[in-house]
This record gives C-alpha cells, sequence and structure tokens, in this order.
C-alpha cells in the first residue's frame, strides 16, 4: 500500500483498510474504512424484523460479501472486520441480542464473523463505537473527556476519559439509558422506573404522550431536552468531563430547541466543574457515523486509532 | 525497605506516616486539630522536618509522597479543592525530597478500598465517603478515573431529587444536599448521631438511587460506602441502599450489583494517603 490516495471508483481511499459493519435495528450496512475514516464501497439492507437467526445471518453474509468482492476487484485487503452492534452484546460482541432483532439473540457474531472472513475481529456495541468515531473524526475532535449519546427509540452512550474509551466489566459502560431522571417515574422495560430512556426515549415519549416523537409539542421536546440535560449534568460532574456530544434520530429530530433547553438545564444542573463550562451539542459525523465508529473499533483493536484528544 | 510517606489531612483525624508497599503502617504522627489553616500548615512543615530521621529509624528510604486532602481542610482555607491540592503539594514538596501526589480525599478513599478494603482485586467499582461533603472516586477497566482536571468521582454531585434542596455547588438535589452531615443535621433538626430510623433509611435509599444510575452508566458491579455517616448508620443504611439497587439495577450487566461497607483497616486515612502514592509508582490496583 502506499501513502497516496487512490479512486476506488466507489470512495478514495488512502493506507491501509479495514472492513466496518453496522448491525441496527432495521439494517445492516458494511464498508471499508481507511486511517483516515473516509469509507468506500458502502452497502446496505434493511431486514426483517420477525427474520429468524439464519435469515438475518444470511443478509448479513450478502451484504458483507458484495463489500469484500467489490474490495478484491480494486486490488483492496482490508487488515481486520470492526463491528458496532445494537446492544444488548456480551464483551467485544462475542454475542449480539439486538433488541429489535429476536432471532437474534446471544448469537455468536463475532465467531461467525471470523469464520467468514478469515480475518481478526473486533466489535464493541453501537454507542461505544460512535463515541469513538466522534472523537476521532466528529464533534469530540480532539477531546480527550466526553460522553457521547444517542436519543433515539432508546437512549445509549459511550464514555471517553482520559483519551480511553471506558469497557467496564462486561463491556458496557456508557450506558446512560438507564440512569434514573425521574425518581418513581414512568416504569421501564428494564424493570426499574424513571430511567431517562422510560422518560426521553422515542418510545417513551410514544408511551406517554401517545403520539410518536416526530409528532412531539414544543412542550415535550423541552422536556425531553430538560431531562437529558439532567442526566448528562450527573454525568458530567460524576466524572468530570465537560463535553457531550448527542446524536439519534430524536435528538436530532427535535433539533435547536432540545438542544437549548437540554444546554439550560447542564448549567442549572452541573455547578462542580470549577473554570470548565458543560456543554451539549449535536453529534458531527451524521449518516456515517455507524460506519466510521465500526471501522474505528477495528483499529483499536489493531492499536492504530489515534490517541483521542491527543 | 521502600516507605512512602503518608499526609492525611481528610480530617479523619489529620496526621502522617510511614507506609510500606504492602500497606503496614511503621511509623505515625498525628498532626493537632487546628482551628487556622496556617496553623496547620506551620504544624505540618515541622512534623516534615522530622521525617528523614523517622525513616532513617525504621530502616527504609523514602521513594514517594501521598497526600489525601479533604473538604474539612477546605473549608478552613476557604479555597477550592484544587487550590488547596496545589498547596499541600507546593508545602510537602519544599521540605520532602521525593515526588509528591496531592489527590482529593474521596480519591483517596476509593485507592484504599481497591487496595486493601472492600474492593480489593476488583476491576470496576464505585467507592463514597460521606462525610461534611460527599465525595469518592471511581475505577474503572482496573484504573482510577481522572477526568479534565483530575477530580473525577464526584458522587456527591449526583442528582437524585430534582427541585430538592439547594446543594453548596449550586444545583439541587444532589446526594450531597440530602445526606451530608450537615444536611442530615439541618433536615432532621438532630445531631448525626441520634437518628431515627427512618431517617438512616432515607439516606440509604438517597445513596441507593445514586449508585445505581452510576453501576447502570459504568457497567461496575460494587459500590463501597464509607465515612461517618455509614458508620453510624451502619447495616440499617447499607440494607436500605441495597434495596434501592435491587430494583433499579435490572438490566442484564447490573443486575445483581452490590453496595457494602468500606473496609480499609485503621489508621484509613493514613492508608488512603499511601495509596495515592502508591498508586502513582507501581499501581495499588
Amino acid at each position: 500500500m502506499t501513502d497516496e490516495s487512490r479512486n476506488t471508483g466507489e470512495g478514495v481511499l488512502m493506507g491501509e483498510t479495514v472492513l466496518a459493519v453496522d448491525i441496527g435495528g432495521t439494517k445492516f450496512a458494511a464498508c471499508l474504512v481507511d486511517e483516515t475514516g473516509a469509507i468506500a464501497m458502502h452497502r446496505q439492507v434493511y431486514v426483517d424484523g420477525e427474520a429468524d437467526e439464519d435469515v438475518l445471518w444470511e443478509s448479513l453474509v450478502e451484504v458483507v460479501d458484495d463489500v469484500r468482492g467489490a474490495a478484491v476487484e480494486a486490488g483492496e485487503h482490508p487488515l481486520a472486520v470492526g463491528i458496532g452492534s445494537a446492544g444488548p452484546i456480551a464483551v467485544h460482541a462475542s454475542t449480539v441480542s439486538p433488541l429489535n432483532l429476536p432471532g437474534w439473540r446471544e448469537f455468536p457474531l463475532r465467531e461467525r464473523m471470523e469464520e467468514l472472513t478469515g480475518l481478526l475481529v473486533a466489535g464493541d456495541g453501537d454507542t461505544k463505537a460512535l463515541a469513538l468515531g466522534e472523537g476521532w473524526l466528529g464533534a469530540a475532535q480532539g477531546r480527550p473527556n466526553f460522553l457521547a449519546m444517542v436519543v433515539s427509540t432508546g437512549v445509549g452512550g459511550g464514555i471517553v476519559l482520559d483519551g480511553q474509551l471506558l469497557d467496564g466489566a462486561s463491556g458496557n459502560a456508557g450506558h446512560i439509558g438507564h440512569t434514573v431522571v425521574v425518581p418513581d417515574g414512568h416504569p421501564c422495560h428494564c424493570g426499574a422506573a424513571g430511567c431517562l430512556e422510560a422518560e426521553a426515549s422515542g418510545w417513551a415519549i410514544h408511551e406517554i404522550t401517545g403520539a410518536p416523537a416526530t409528532e412531539a409539542t414544543a412542550v415535550v421536546v423541552e422536556r425531553t431536552g430538560r431531562l437529558v440535560g439532567r442526566g448528562v449534568a450527573s454525568v458530567m460532574s460524576l466524572l468530570d468531563l465537560d463535553l457531550a456530544v448527542v446524536g439519534g434520530s430524536v435528538a436530532l429530530g427535535f433539533g435547536q430547541p432540545f438542544f437549548d433547553a437540554a444546554q439550560a438545564e447542564l448549567e442549572e444542573s452541573c455547578r462542580t466543574l470549577g473554570v470548565l463550562h458543560p456543554v451539549i451539542v449535536p453529534a458531527g459525523l451524521g449518516d456515517e457515523a455507524p460506519l466510521v465508529g465500526a471501522g474505528a473499533v477495528a483499529w483499536r483493536a489493531l492499536g492504530r486509532l489515534p490517541e483521542l484528544g491527543g | 525497605m521502600e516507605l512512602t510517606l503518608a499526609v492525611d489531612l481528610t480530617g479523619s483525624p489529620n496526621g502522617l506516616g510511614l507506609v510500606d508497599r504492602d500497606g503496614k503502617v511503621l511509623d505515625s504522627l498525628p498532626l493537632a486539630p487546628t482551628e487556622a489553616l496556617d496553623g496547620l500548615w506551620e504544624e505540618l512543615e515541622g512534623m516534615l522536618e522530622q521525617v528523614p530521621a523517622r525513616v532513617a529509624k525504621n530502616g527504609g528510604t523514602l521513594s514517594a509522597c501521598g497526600v489525601a486532602v479533604g473538604a474539612a481542610v477546605g473549608d478552613l482555607a476557604g479555597a477550592s479543592g484544587r487550590d488547596l491540592l496545589a498547596e499541600a503539594s507546593r508545602l510537602v514538596s519544599s521540605v520532602v525530597e521525593v515526588p509528591v501526589h496531592v489527590e482529593d480525599g474521596g480519591r483517596a478513599f476509593a485507592l484504599a478500598e481497591g487496595w486493601l478494603g472492600a474492593a480489593r482485586e476488583v476491576e470496576n467499582f464505585a467507592a463514597l465517603t460521606i462525610d461534611e461533603t460527599v465525595s469518592g472516586g471511581v475505577v474503572v477497566d482496573g484504573r482510577l478515573l481522572d477526568g479534565a482536571m483530575s477530580q473525577a468521582g464526584r458522587i456527591g454531585h449526583w442528582i437524585v431529587e430534582p427541585e430538592g434542596r439547594r446543594c453548596p455547588c449550586g444545583a439541587r438535589g444532589c446526594l450531597e444536599s440530602e445526606v451530608s452531615v450537615p444536611a442530615i443535621e439541618l433536615s432532621s433538626g438532630r445531631p448525626l448521631t441520634e437518628p431515627s430510623y427512618e431517617q438512616m433509611r432515607h439516606v440509604g435509599r438517597m445513596v441507593g438511587r445514586a449508585a445505581a444510575s452510576i453501576v447502570n452508566l459504568l457497567d461496575v458491579r460494587l459500590v463501597v460506602c464509607g465515612g461517618r455517616v455509614a458508620r453510624e448508620y451502619a447495616s440499617t443504611m447499607i440494607l436500605a441502599a441495597q434495596e434501592e439497587l435491587d430494583a433499579t439495577c435490572r438490566i442484564s450487566f447490573s443486575r445483581g450489583a452490590r453496595i457494602v461497607t468500606a473496609k480499609t483497616p485503621a489508621p484509613s486515612g493514613l492508608i488512603g494517603a499511601a495509596a495515592v502514592a502508591w498508586n502513582r509508582t507501581g499501581g495499588v490496583l
């Protein structure tokens, strides 16, 4: 490989590449990601939520083989596979059980992907992958301490502290969706009450208001922003960090009024940072975020992800 | 034999000690409680001058110094925690010719619990200590998290009662504004040592509420609770906190998380200060 950029016909790449795989709740996607975060040969397929284990795997094989075929044709040889998967997952995606895909329960994704590709396979939760991607090339670029989170159907997140992505005992650190923001609040599907996910997710908004988040009133947008701000304030005080980047269809769909409400609550409720100023902003990578994040998971496993905030 | 000079300024009470790699305290000098900070600094300076002779007497060599600074000293100084850490570091460095490492008392407490206490050999846990303030530290993936200004672990400012009491920090409903010694005495109108059963349960529920959220957030399965309030309210408080964890830690990875009382042997303040030094030179976790 040379250090010069090359046009593959489906995106410009430079240096070596990894194969990135995004396991979402409604679609599977794959592409090549180079060491600068550029992507090429993007393929995706929508999956049927009711599909069984084998059908889901066949859909994924089709997408991955399609990218591998295109890669071979273009003379590209990815070094490893990086997976970002909807959760819950076991450590490093050894098994995945995406909530919206009941056909996969403790599905041994990493092993199957190793058999399919013969490559090193690294996996992580989609929100931890998002954190890596946002820290590498997105709204948290150059920052060693931040929270990255998603407010969509559910609420999740990943945390980078001291330049390191936090893993935790089972690889699930960063899961802000089940911190309690309303004591004795609405019941959460986890079994607790008042979790951020039970108060401010797309699912919760539908449960509470009877209408989908896309039809939320200004009052609901404000309340959702406030509650996200409250959860983030506690995390910032606890971990001594001053930046939260937020993606996901609900947060980004609500837009500025949501972020204004979250910022206002954050300033009222996080007073411990001294000279630092707490800030909550939209995620920066947009539609490419999941695949860039999955690529970052692979580069991290190879020890070649640039130091976050370095 | 390598020794560390441990300087405990957490008010538990204040003191100096020589501590070996295994956490054995070989020598200690109490610092008298001091009304004014200048007095405390002067007394500390005098004590530090005795250190070389004490090290020689114990047949060791001094390899590092760890200082743990608590909120009580901060109140005397009228200084922010960070200024105080810098001042303590400056003073000790001017007398002792080894690397000096200074930490907030709550972070030192967490290190001590991971080294010789209830979180020995546990790679992921949170620890909090409830006294005049509520402070703590968080260990994830086997290291004490630092954060932007090396102050990570402020469990006392987790919001447990939105719209609740005003906290000294300016926010409302922080854990500290519900369960610190002054908060308990103010709300109950009674001294800490004369609690009602319901009050002990309330403190436990609030601690458990913050702890449960932190367990879910950070994928830690153990929370260690220490300090005066935990000692006074003992198992009544811890059981109420555990009930809260049982009700709120319900995701696959957090189910079964435990909250326990601190177990670092006495003098735990000196061991915490020593842990600060050893953590930077070889590690205690």
